[in-house]
Order: C-alpha cells, then structure tokens, then sequence
C-alpha cells in the first residue's frame, strides 16, 4: 500500500503551486477568524488535496490498471485515506513558508501562528470532509462526484467562516449538555470523545467506500 | 499441461449488447487471435476476464483457477497491454515503475532493463511526452517484466505504425518460443494475427463464431470468384457470405470441392485472408 500512496506523493506535489495560492488566498480570507485560520486552512486546502488526488486517478483512468494488477480493493482504498496525514504535513509546509513570508516581508496580513492543537484539528477537519466524499467518490468516480465535492468544498469554507460569527463565545445550549455529562467538562475527555468519533466516521466511511468499490465496473 | 485459459458459457447483459454465454480457451505456448469488428464483444470479454467486470452468468478459470476467487494470484501470472494507455501521464517511467514493480513477487529488473533499452525508453521523461508506440512499448515492457505466463492483449496495436506493429509481433513471437507463456491478442487488424496466430476466435454481436487452430480455418474455408452465371441456388448452400457486382461475384465458401463440382471448373479459388473471413463471417449477407 506505501506504494500506492508513493505515487500520490509524486502527483501531488506539483500541486504545491497551487496550494501555495490556496494557501494564499484563504489566509488573506479567514483573518477575522484568528485561532481558527489555521484549522479551517489546513481543512480547506488538505481536503483540495483529496479531491485533486480523486482528479489525478480519472484523468488517467487508473482504475483500470490498478484493477489488472495483483492490488486488492481494500489497499486502493485504504491508500487514499492513509495519504490524508502527508497532505496535511504538504499544507502545513506550505502554511508555514506564507506565514514566514508575510512576517519577514511585514505584509499586513494576519496569519495565526502554528500550534500542535490547530493542525490536529486541521487534520480531523480533513479527515470528516474526506470521510464523507470518499464513499461517492468510490462509488461514482470523480466525475460523478464532483457536485458533492464542490457542495463539501464550499461547505468547509462557508462554514469556517461563519463559525466565529455564530458563536462568539461558548453556546449556551452546550452548557446544559455537559452538566448532563460531567465527565466532557474535561478537555482531555473532549479530545477522547472527539477521536472515537473521527475514528469511528472514518472507519464507517472506509468500509462503505470500499463496499461500493467493489461492486463498480471499469 | 493444464488450460491457461477458459472461457466457459460467460453472459454479460449490458443496455443494447449482449455476451451471449460464450466459451473458448486456451492452450499453454500458443498465441490466439481475437478477432471481431468494432462493437463485437472482444474488451468486454477482456474485462471480464480481468475481473474488471462483473460476470452474470458463467464461468472464467485461468491457470485452472477460478479467476474471481483467486484474483490475486491469478493476476500475479498475467500481463496486459490495453489499447489506452493507463499509465500516469505526469509521472516518469521510472517513478511509475517504481511504484508498480513492488506489487509483482517475480518482478524482474534485469528483464526490465533490457527491454527498456531495446525500445530506447528515457526514463526520465514524462509520459505524456511519449507517443503512442512508445506507450505501447512501456506497457509491453512492465508486462514482460514479472514472468507472466498470460499475455493479454487488447487491441495493442491499434494506431501504430506498421514498424512498431513488426517489433511488437516479434517480441510475442520470441516471448511463445519457451512455450510455457499464451496470449490472447484481441484485435480488429487481423493481418497481424495472419502472421503469429496459432489459434482464431472470432466473435460477432456477442457470439463466438468460432474458436479453432488457423489451420482449420484455413482448411474450412475457401475464397471464391466467379462470373454471376455461376450462383446457383446449389452453390449458394455452401457461401459463408457472398459479394455481388455486375461483373461477377465473392464469395467465402465451406466446401470447396463441392463448390468446384457445381461450377464445373469455372470458378477461381484462392485462400482467403483472416479479414476475407471475418468479413464474409459477419457481414449479415450469408446464404
């Protein structure tokens, strides 16, 4: 299976260009959001990175190759959300040169500074959006799938944006939630919860994604 | 030696064509031509052995193996060359072999290598750089390149020029000569199977006509030419098919003796080329 993320390493990174101006744009975009510019740009461009890598495969119809060769169905798919982690650490890289580009050339534009918390959360964010594309991808193709990846892709930065006008602060109708469950008032048991969560969507979605697999023609 | 390949009354029903449980196989050490007009059945059937279809009805053993519950090791002992080329166009050929190789256990680098410097392949060129020879070539290249035992072969050579279509005929003639690898080689170019064929299937709309040695082709059938005087209700028993114009007329025939008695010597016969018989076989115009 490492070779079959291998050869997304070697298509994906002549996509860091445009990375690089997705990187760009969206910094220049999410400034109001301040902590939450790095999750939602690592979510955003990571999740390009998925889609692009959906791209590359119909473009060259390798369905049909992978398919003629001794490669199962569960490594085809399992490769692709195994190179989830090594699209994050792309975007990061390339957070991490705007970033330092803006602070070194003092361009006015606020980018957050990197923290362990945000690219973890970027990662998840990355791995919900491609949790929930990956089943039509593999089901329909790229092509055919494209509209649910833009309605994703859209989705990712609507509500990115939107989030630090929603909710200001704290809401209200969480407190009640938490008081039922004491045990979530501890931010370590939050990361717990929201790691079987990931795990277990990702999970649902890989085995869903590699159902409908099996049952398309090439 | 077991069957390297059986094709056992397979039925695949797709909207407007049908693969009308067909059966043919193959012999280990032999070339079959797989010949057929555009349309006719030959890369679905393909597919269908590649397990790149699912079958309806039927049954596909290769290497006595049923080829769906042993798809990986079944696939481990075939190569293919298709008629597209599904190879990374971004990549090199070097960093697409390095990903592909690892997925064979009898991959072959020194094989590899010579083949890659008899086509003079730069393999650090992108491929969509390459013509289509060249893609051809690559793909004849990894195919070589793991001891397969089965070629499978979908129209390779389709749009190439008749030079690269030689060298390919050639290699396949080497590749059978230590008699333990087979292709099936599907093709609508038959003068190339003419050449290297041991064996002809020929389908139409989802049928086989026929699946035999191209001796016996050649032995059942004969091309005749004649003055149109000669078509008798009698002799239009034994025309495959037959084509009429005001000066005469062809004709594929079965009996040829049969047919020299009933023109009384008046007629010409000649051996009729794989396309005179795919032809005359599926053209609708048999008597």
């Amino acid at each position: 299976m490492k070779y079959l993320i291998l050869k997304d390493l070697f298509l994906q990174k002549r996509m860091l260009v445009l990375a690089f101006a997705y990187v760009l744009l969206l910094t220049f975009a999410f400034q109001s959001m301040g902590e939450g510019q790095l999750v939602a740009i690592i979510s955003a461009v990571g999740y390009m990175f998925v889609m692009l890598g959906g791209a590359w495969e119909e473009t060259n119809k390798s369905d049909v190759l992978w398919n003629s060769m001794p490669v199962s169905e569960w490594q085809i798919v399992g490769a692709k959300y195994l190179a989830i982690p090594l699209y994050v650490v792309f975007v990061v890289l390339v957070y991490g040169v705007v970033s330092s580009a803006f602070s070194l050339l003092r361009i006015p534009i606020s980018a957050a500074p990197f923290n362990p918390l945000g690219i973890v959360l970027g990662m998840i964010g990355v791995f919900i959006a491609a949790s929930l594309y990956y089943p039509v991808y593999f089901a329909l193709g790229y092509t055919k799938s494209r509209y649910w990846h833009f309605i994703l892709f859209f989705g990712i930065i609507v509500s990115a944006s939107m989030i630090p006008a929603l909710f200001p602060n704290k809401p209200a109708w969480l407190d009640p939630l938490l008081a039922q469950i004491p045990e979530l008032a501890n931010d370590v048991a939050v990361f717990v919860a929201l790691g079987m969560f990931v795990v277990i969507l990702v999970g649902g979605s890989f085995l869903a994604s590699l159902t409908l697999y099996r049952r398309r023609e090439f | 030696m077991e069957t390297i390949l059986q094709v056992k009354n397979v039925v695949k029903e797709f909207t407007g064509f049908k693969l009308n449980g067909i059966s043919f196989s193959l012999e280990p050490g032999y070339i079959m031509g797989f010949i057929g007009a555009n349309g006719s059945g030959k890369t679905t059937t393909i597919k269908l052995i590649m397990n790149l279809l699912h079958l309806d009805m039927g049954e596909i053993k290769v290497f006595g193996l049923d080829s769906r519950k042993n798809e990986q090791e079944v696939k481990q002992r075939i190569g293919f060359v298709y008629d597209d080329n599904h190879f990374y166009e971004e990549l090199t050929i070097g960093q697409m072999t390095k990903v592909l190789a690892p997925f064979y256990k009898h991959w072959d680098w020194e094989t590899y290598n010579r083949y890659i410097h008899r086509f003079a392949l730069p393999a650090t060129k992108k491929i969509k750089t390459f013509s289509r020879g060249m893609k051809m070539k690559y793909a004849l290249a990894v195919a070589l390149s793991h001891k397969a035992e089965l070629l499978i072969m979908d129209e390779p050579t389709s749009g190439l020029d008749p030079i690269v279509r030689s060298e390919l005929l050639d290699i396949l003639s080497e590749v059978i000569q230590d008699e333990r690898c087979s292709v099936l080689f599907s093709s609508h170019i038959t003068s190339d199977l003419d050449r290297v064929a041991d064996y002809v299937t020929l389908i139409h709309n989802g049928n086989i006509l026929f699946s035999t040695s191209k001796e016996e082709v050649f032995e059942r059938y004969s091309l005749i030419k004649g003055e149109r005087s000669l078509l008798g209700s009698e002799l239009r028993r034994y025309l495959v098919g037959v084509r009429e114009n005001q000066f005469g007329f062809e004709a594929l025939v079965t009996d040829q003796e049969q047919a020299l008695r009933l023109t009384g010597g008046k007629a010409i016969f000649e051996r009729p080329t794989l396309e005179d018989i795919m032809v005359y076989c599926t053209k609708g115009q048999a008597v």
